[in-house]
């Protein structure tokens, strides 16, 4: 035996053979230890995928894509979420403010404009102006009990007759203020007031504009805005056919005791 | 090659019959390789039935490219070399300083059955040093390059064709004596 084929000849026939016994068991061992580490696949499947993600730049720069665009989602997402607004919030919200004042601007149909302020104190006492009018009511102790005295000579005038409809409206019937018996008290049916979807400004952010859920109703006959994180109502805008409505609320500002006082009025 | 990488897929896949196939088609290859490498049946079958078992457990990692049955003999060239090293350690003598020459009784539990001349071949193997052997072995069975054995025993080509050209003598002189008896 010289040449190295002929070593190489030697080598592949020197055969080996296998106990078909002991094959069986080895393979069963095999098999068992294969059986054993696929079946916690999930755990095997990040260490995997992660190796596949980091494999090449291509695949790096995909999956950072993919995890910019979820985080923006999310955000997004999280944002809307967290100060979505609904109208139910905002009457709700209104409901328990301790104090407020809402001055009305109203144009009649036959296009006569006119200011009523009304003031809530925290006693839920209401003191409105309207014209040469002063209203005085104390809710808390006679719901429907208006005492009206005339503003330039502080006379007492008689009868709830002189009390305006729209006031007598939005105050009377019910004794407590709400935005649910403000809304009844324009000429427009109002069915229902949802969200506007306005674009994404910095007053927006801030501001929540409602419309009314009627498709028959204009969006500009009604509009309504409430602050996102306090949820309370800052303006009303009402366009009915003829005339219209503009309403602020303003928050900032408690009368005191004396301004409620019908008496502390005359005697001033 | 196509078939080897058609059992992966259905390995990986979780079918089980492809690894009975994959295991059916090289373990003679592999035992073959070990007994040359070790003159020590039950060492050579320790280590087959390992890399097996390592091979059957990381269906996740084995990847569809490549050779499967060099992978294998790496494997078990690899596995060889660590306990090789392993045993160095612990004891004054090595599988590369045998002193036993594979009996011809089979124990009832062995797996592998050699024929005379895998067993002469495996002997004469024992007498030439561990790296020459390794090298005439993956190069003359195993089916690799000089570059490929270069890699595995981490030296250079010159070097593996050095320790093919002196192991491939010996063995020569020695199967050559060992024949003319």
């Amino acid at each position: 035996m010289k040449s190295a084929d002929e070593i190489k000849k030697f080598f592949k026939s020197a055969a080996i053979d296998t106990n078909p016994k002991m094959d069986e068991a080895v393979l069963n061992k095999v098999l068992i230890a294969n059986e054993k580490t696929t079946n916690p696949k999930s755990a095997a499947i990040v260490p995997k995928l992660r190796r596949i993600i980091m494999k090449s730049p291509i695949t790096k720069l995909a999956a950072a894509a993919v995890i910019v665009i979820a985080v923006f989602i999310g955000i997004e997402k999280f944002d809307t979420n967290s100060s979505s607004v609904v109208w139910a919030d905002v009457a709700e919200r209104f409901e328990s403010v301790p104090f407020f004042n809402i001055t009305i601007y109203l144009c009649d149909p036959s296009n006569k404009t006119k200011k009523i302020e009304i003031w809530k104190s925290e006693d839920s006492r209401v003191r409105a102006h309207e014209g040469n009018t002063v209203f005085f009511a104390d809710f808390s102790k006679d719901k429907n009990k208006f005492t009206i005295f005339d503003r330039s000579t502080k006379k007492l005038l008689n009868g709830d007759e002189n009390l305006p409809p729209f006031i007598w409206r939005l105050c009377g019937k019910k004794g407590q203020f709400s935005l649910d018996t403000l809304t009844k008290s324009f000429p427009s049916d109002v069915k229902g007031i949802i969200p506007l979807e306005t674009a994404d400004t910095a007053a927006s952010k801030e501001t929540v504009l409602f419309k009314a859920k009627a498709k028959e109703i204009a969006p500009e006959a009604l509009k309504i805005w409430a602050l996102r994180e306090s949820k309370l109502p800052i303006r009303f805008v009402v366009r009915p056919s003829k005339g219209y409505y503009d309403i602020f609320f303003d928050y900032s500002e408690q009368k005191d005791a004396a301004f409620f006082d019908p008496m502390a009025f005359t005697n001033q | 090659m196509v078939e080897d990488r058609l059992l992966i897929w259905k390995f990986k896949l979780g079918n089980r019959d492809a690894l009975r196939q994959l295991y059916e088609k090289y373990k003679n290859d592999l035992l073959k390789l070990a007994v040359s490498l070790v003159n020590d049946i039950s060492t050579a079958e320790d280590v087959v039935q390992d890399v097996f078992v390592g091979f059957a457990q990381s269906a996740e990692k084995i990847q569809l490219r490549g050779n499967l049955k060099k992978y294998l003999i790496t494997c078990v060239a690899n596995r060889i070399r660590n306990r090789k090293r392993d045993r160095q350690r612990h004891e004054t003598s090595g599988i590369d300083d045998l002193n036993c020459t594979i009996s011809d009784v089979n124990r009832p539990e062995q797996w592998a059955i050699l024929s005379e001349e895998l067993a002469l071949l495996s002997n004469a193997m024992a007498q030439i040093p561990y790296e020459q052997r390794e090298v005439v072995t993956l190069y003359m069975q195993g089916d690799m390059t000089f570059r490929q054995i270069a890699k595995i025993q981490n030296a250079s080509i010159n070097t593996v064709q050095g320790r093919y050209r002196y192991g491939l003598n010996k063995l020569r002189s020695i199967l050559n004596g060992e024949i003319d008896q």
